[in-house]
């Protein structure tokens, strides 16, 4: 089975290291100092987002049948049957933005420097180098996964059935605190 | 969210600026979230350049920092650096008051002593001989008294602190070494201690963090105010008006904004002397108006009215109606550069240490008052020109204020009721139970709260269950906005035990009707007056300010400072709710220390509530509970 | 079985490809009007001006036909459907000849709706721009013009004004409505699109159908509207497209104005099927609607390759979504131009405005900023409450969390 970016939202604390982390390594240098000045400005192709008190990073889930692979006129839009990723050919995007207006995650963004569409490619250099995914290695809490879609559900069935029956909880006690204290009436 | 109820004035603003399309900070506030989690938490340490260090608070990742710090100890050592933050502004403001008064005193600056009395109630507190002697000598030996606390480098505890705080607190302080000497120094070690390398126990770091809160405390609010009731004349009550609606079209608007008399009271004095100067201009008048600290300063001795709290501060420039903005330190947001600049608004800044780019720099020195005080008018009245023929917004909501409830003011209205023993009336209503206690619900105005009217909603609650609520700071801007600062807020809100203790006291002070359910007793730092009053109710019945059916709240924590406000009420046994959460989750030890166990030290404890129904609800149990052990009924009545 | 569709575009290549992916044992036949293999007709007006090359326009390799077994029947038309025998009649090289089918999909695609104008419907100097043969033509016939009256103001029309712009041309756009993009944007934000045209030296006359085309020795020389008379040397017919039905007449085919079709694109015919820009479909609503655009096409040619291929799957709707780029600037709009309830975000050339009944949203537009937007046309499929939006920047990203499930929420300290 093929590998992807899966999310344990509960274990996400909002603090943007996966952003920062996806844009150098889509850099040209992938160092931190030179990347924050190169031209075109290296992007992230992942935001993270609030939920009411829970934050998730939101990117390109790698959907099975992408609305934006179908809604691509010009063909630069392709999934890879074989690792299920699905990617943008920078040469054949002509930036129609078709992908933008169909994409249900917003992940698919209009890059405005260069004109064309971008998002989460999954990495290619690095699960080629046998590494993860640059987020996911920048994930200081482990919310961020690469892994098997069987596996992630397998972890997350274990969490649940733990927690149900009261042997874990799903977060230490301060975290659930702070999550519930977070915010104010703005919200 | 449910019923969420825009304040009426903050609504008209935020349109206002959205019509103009100005960005505020509730865009950027929205921009910016979600906010960092370990920030939040207070596990991100930046100590050393082994770092940024984060701790995992699911606990797989890291558990420590790289050199081996626990999140406890990063956790209480980030708190000691907010609260160092917090003692050090407020030092900083009383030093800068200080010195004006030795200035004066030597003739280099043109300040005089209007608060005479004051100076000889502090001589009686200092032991300072008074027999014979002129005002200006007994006030110079105070200052030398102050000076001399910042000079020391002995172990002696402060003379400030030692003279002018609660006796019986301070037995308990000495027994846990948090008496103080030379604020600098205290100062100095906190950032020292705090630095990679030094102190790693979150114990003996949050008892640094008392310690600062102290100085706060003492060495900041109650110096800056008594200093400047020597200078500036103690507040005495008058009646005023608050929100934008004060603001007038035909006149020349000044708002002062920040929180340091010296400039303000300049400015409102040759806003006067040079009114001419508007008329010819064109304008009605020059209308000087008051936008947080500074403002409530002013407003408290003067009745200038108060056009804005903290977070409205931008939000009044989108107006257009404001022709000259000066600020001196402490919550001034570089936006209003920004904001300024859409209008003709001159936006001043006149400190050194608060220098914003596209402002108008205009450096105030005490020394040269008059003159700095005359250029920054006269750039007022310019702009006034500038902005004839063009347009303004300003809404229509006033509301009317009582202010002006120093100590003195308040003791003055009880010595009507009963002129041998003034708290005696209020210590029998305690006792009755028509005031069921005292909340002093204070602090900053907040974008995270204000959309929920947070404060307004909490002491709407606290006045049904018969608690009275003192005010101060941005806090009294919104209660007074809200209507809260006048005695028909009286009969409105309060419950019927209170209702009936509010008009007994305003008809016997020929007041014409009740007092208001809610004191305003000043700017932030006039947090210290109200220490001052827990403390005379604590002596006058013989018992520990900890033991006092009494309360503190910071419902819409933004500052450094209400962090070391607040350690100073937790060091005198105060508990208090803050909102939102301090940044001390990440650590189950400081957190539960803050939260349970310092009721072993001081007696008080941390409430986190963002609910103000049930942080009111909070504070009417905590008051119960008090009431109880001193033997009262401890039943509220809603 | 045999297999023959009728369109060789986005609807045919799609269904095609999914019979293919099925591994069903079949023939292909794709009939084409068109003598060049697959290519997108989204990008024609960048072919044109100059920023898309030819050869990228192809969708699909050389070798792709053979390697899926699909026959390719190019220059030839479909001219007659005989359901009852299952065979089609095909004019190629001047000669019918029938074909027989087991399963026949209708992708044949929609012309350009050419208004009953003197002049307008072809001729020297008149062109549409909906095929790489129409390109082909204005880049053939570019010589020479100076200006150019573009008629109709759909995105097809003002993608031909731009690339005419860039390859030097004066262009008057002449729209019969009284504002630019009538089909896509309302009228305030039509006329920021308007301002932009202008900025960019577009002329733009609303509000006058065209009247006549002026022919003289040389070929065009001007166009009347609104009883104006603008000199051009081209016209580019740009006035909207409709599917062509007559050949299918007598078939006993249900239509209205497209051929109507079920959630699993089958016709009222047993064994036709019709998919892409010719069907009258359900839309995401399920209301039967006209909605011709690249996705929809792809999309339900997909789904009607699985159902020929005997998998049986239905359509998610039609999509009611466009986007053009005007001048650089990203415009797109989905579903309705009005609302019981107008939130709107920014202002000027970056604005955003979404359109709400009930407190769900209805439609939405977007100018200079796309990003996001297809969340809310997800949150209008899905009908999610969006009132919470109200007074918000309108973040499309930040809406996503609006359709996760709400987590419990503690608000105290006291526990």
């Amino acid at each position: 089975m093929n590998e992807s970016i899966f999310t344990f939202v509960e274990r996400c604390v909002g603090c943007k290291s996966c952003e920062v982390a996806c844009a150098v390594e889509h850099s040209r240098s992938k160092v931190l100092a030179s990347a924050m000045g190169e031209t075109p400005r290296p992007r992230a192709r992942v935001r993270v987002q609030p939920a009411e008190n829970y934050t998730f990073p939101s990117r390109c889930v790698h959907c099975e049948d992408p609305a934006c692979v179908a809604a691509c006129p010009t063909g630069a839009m392709t999934r890879d049957a074989a690792t299920g990723a699905v990617r943008v050919n920078e040469d054949r995007c002509i930036g129609c933005w078709m992908c933008v207006t169909v994409c249900p995650f917003g992940a698919v963004t209009e890059n405005p420097e260069t004109g064309i569409a971008h998002k989460c490619d999954l990495c290619p250099e690095r699960t080629a180098r046998g590494e993860d995914p640059a987020c996911v290695a920048a994930c200081p809490t482990g919310a961020l996964v690469y892994s098997t879609a069987e596996r992630f559900a397998d972890e997350r069935r274990k969490i649940t059935a733990l927690s149900t029956i009261g042997v874990s909880e799903e977060a230490p006690g301060n975290v659930t605190l702070w999550r519930s204290l977070r915010g104010g009436n703005q919200r | 969210m449910t019923s969420v109820q825009v304040p009426v004035v903050e609504s008209a603003l935020l349109s206002i600026a959205k019509k103009k399309g100005i960005k505020t900070g509730r865009d950027r506030l929205q921009e910016m979230s979600p906010q960092c989690g370990f920030g939040e938490l207070g596990t991100c340490c930046r100590t050393c350049y082994m770092g940024p260090c984060r701790i995992d608070p699911f606990g797989d990742g890291p558990k420590t920092g790289v050199c081996g710090i626990s999140p406890d100890a990063m956790v209480a050592r980030n708190m000691l650096r907010e609260t160092t933050g917090g003692a050090a502004s407020h030092v900083g403001h009383a030093r800068h008051v200080l010195l004006t008064l030795r200035d004066a005193l030597d003739g280099t600056a043109p300040y005089e002593i209007k608060g005479k009395q004051k100076v000889l109630s502090l001589a009686k507190v200092f032991d300072v001989p008074t027999e014979g002697r002129d005002v200006a000598d007994v006030c110079r030996d105070l200052v030398d008294i102050a000076l001399e606390d910042f000079g020391r480098q002995d172990e002696r505890p402060n003379n400030w602190l030692t003279a002018r705080a609660p006796e019986r607190e301070q037995e308990l302080w000495k027994e846990l070494g948090l008496m103080y000497s030379n604020p600098h120094n205290e100062i100095e070690t906190a950032m020292h201690a705090s630095s990679m390398g030094n102190d790693a126990d979150p114990t003996s770091l949050m008892m640094r963090v008392l310690k600062m809160s102290l100085i706060d405390g003492w060495t900041g609010l109650a110096l800056a105010v008594d200093l400047q009731d020597v200078l500036f004349g103690v507040p005495q009550v008058s009646v005023t008006e608050t929100a934008a609606g004060v603001l007038e079209a035909g006149s020349v608007n000044i708002a002062t904004h920040g929180h340091n008399p010296v400039l303000s009271e300049k400015i409102l004095y040759w806003a006067d002397q040079m009114d001419a100067e508007a008329v010819a201009a064109g304008a009605e008048r020059i209308n000087v108006v008051g936008v947080c600290c500074t403002g409530n300063e002013l407003s408290m001795r003067h009745g200038v009215k108060l056009a804005a709290h903290n977070s409205q501060s931008e939000l009044i420039l989108a107006t257009g109606a404001v022709d000259a903005m000066v600020v001196d330190i402490q919550c001034i947001w570089p936006q209003l550069a920004q904001v300024a600049k859409c209008f003709d608004t001159a936006f001043i800044t006149t400190d050194p240490m608060v220098r914003i780019p596209d402002a108008i720099h205009i450096p105030f020195e005490p020394q040269r008052a008059d003159e700095d005080a005359r250029e920054i008018v006269r750039e007022a009245i310019a702009a006034f020109g500038r902005r004839q023929g063009k347009p303004v917004d300003i809404p229509e909501h006033k509301s009317k204020a009582v202010v002006g409830l120093s100590v003195e003011a308040i003791l003055g209205i009880l010595s009507k009721v009963d002129p041998e023993d003034p708290l005696k009336p209020v210590i029998d209503s305690v006792a009755s139970g028509g005031i069921f206690g005292f909340t002093g619900v204070v602090g900053c105005s907040s974008i995270r709260f204000r959309d929920g009217a947070m404060t307004e909603e909490m002491v709407k609650h606290l006045l049904a269950a018969n608690v009275l609520v003192v005010t101060t700071g941005c806090t009294a801007h919104i209660l007074g906005q809200a209507g809260f600062l006048t005695g028909e807020a009286t009969e409105k809100y309060c419950g019927d035990g209170l209702k009936a203790v509010l008009t007994a006291l305003g008809e016997a002070a020929g007041l014409g009707g009740p007092l208001p359910p809610v004191w305003h007793m000043g700017a932030c730092v006039d947090n210290s007056r109200i220490v001052d009053l827990l403390a005379a109710v604590a002596d006058r019945l013989g018992v520990k300010v900890t033991q006092l059916p009494a309360v503190g709240s910071a419902p819409e924590l933004v500052q450094e400072k209400a962090i070391s406000i607040g350690g100073s009420f937790l060091a005198l046994g105060v508990s208090c709710h803050i909102a939102p959460a301090p940044r001390i989750l990440g650590s189950p030890v400081v957190t539960q220390l803050l939260t349970q166990d310092l009721s072993e030290v001081t007696g008080a404890t941390v409430q986190v509530e963002m609910d103000p129904k049930g942080a009111a609800d909070w504070m009417i149990g905590h008051i119960a509970s008090k009431r109880a052990a001193l033997g009262l009924s401890a039943t509220p009545a809603v | 079985m045999e297999v023959v569709i009728v369109g060789n575009g986005p609807a045919g290549v799609a269904a095609a490809e999914a019979i293919r992916e099925t591994g069903i044992e079949c023939s292909v036949t794709v009939i084409s009007k068109e003598a060049e293999p697959f290519y997108s007709p989204c990008p024609l007006a960048e072919y044109v001006e100059g920023s898309v090359t030819r050869s990228s326009l192809f969708m699909r390799d050389g070798d792709f036909y053979r390697r899926n077994r699909i026959d390719l029947l190019a220059g030839a038309a479909a001219v007659s459907l005989d359901p009852s025998r299952r065979r089609i009649g095909v004019s190629r090289n001047g000669r019918v000849e029938q074909i027989t089918y087991d399963r026949l999909l209708l992708a044949s695609g929609a012309v350009t709706a050419i208004p009953p104008v003197p002049g307008l419907a072809g001729g020297p100097g008149v062109f549409t721009l909906k095929t790489l043969g129409d390109a082909d033509a204005i880049l053939d016939s570019l010589g020479g013009v100076r200006r150019a009256a573009v008629i109709g103001s759909g995105f097809i029309g003002l993608e031909a004004a731009q690339a005419l712009v860039r390859r030097g041309v004066q262009v008057t756009v002449v729209e019969a409505m009284g504002q630019v993009l009538p089909q896509m944007l309302d009228a305030e934000f039509a006329s920021r699109v308007q301002e932009r045209l202008e900025l960019f030296g577009v002329e733009v006359l609303l509000g006058n159908p065209v009247q006549a085309v002026n022919r003289g020795p040389s070929g065009v020389e001007s166009v009347v509207a609104g009883g104006r008379e603008i000199d051009c040397q081209m016209v580019v017919c740009a006035t909207g497209v409709r599917p062509d039905l007559s050949w299918m007449e007598g078939s006993g085919l249900v239509v209205d104005r497209g051929v109507v079709v079920n959630d699993l694109m089958e016709t009222s015919v047993d064994g036709v099927y019709a998919a892409g820009d010719v069907i009258r479909a359900p839309d995401w609503s399920g209301h039967l609607d006209l909605l011709p655009n690249w996705p929809n096409a792809v999309a339900s040619g997909r789904i009607a390759g699985l159902n020929i291929a005997g998998q049986r799957r239905s359509f998610a709707g039609l999509i009611p979504v466009n986007v053009v780029r005007i001048f650089d600037q990203p415009v797109s709009s989905f579903g309705a131009r009005h609302g019981e309830q107008v939130l709107t975000a920014g202002e000027g050339e970056r604005a955003r405005r979404l359109f709400l009944e009930g407190g769900r949203i209805a439609g939405g537009q977007f100018l200079g900023d796309v990003s996001g937007s297809g969340v809310f046309l997800e949150m209008m499929r899905k009908q999610v409450d969006a009132g919470f939006l109200e007074g918000t920047a309108l973040s499309g990203r930040r809406a996503v969390a609006a359709m996760l499930p709400k987590p419990p929420r503690v608000r105290s300290l006291a526990g």
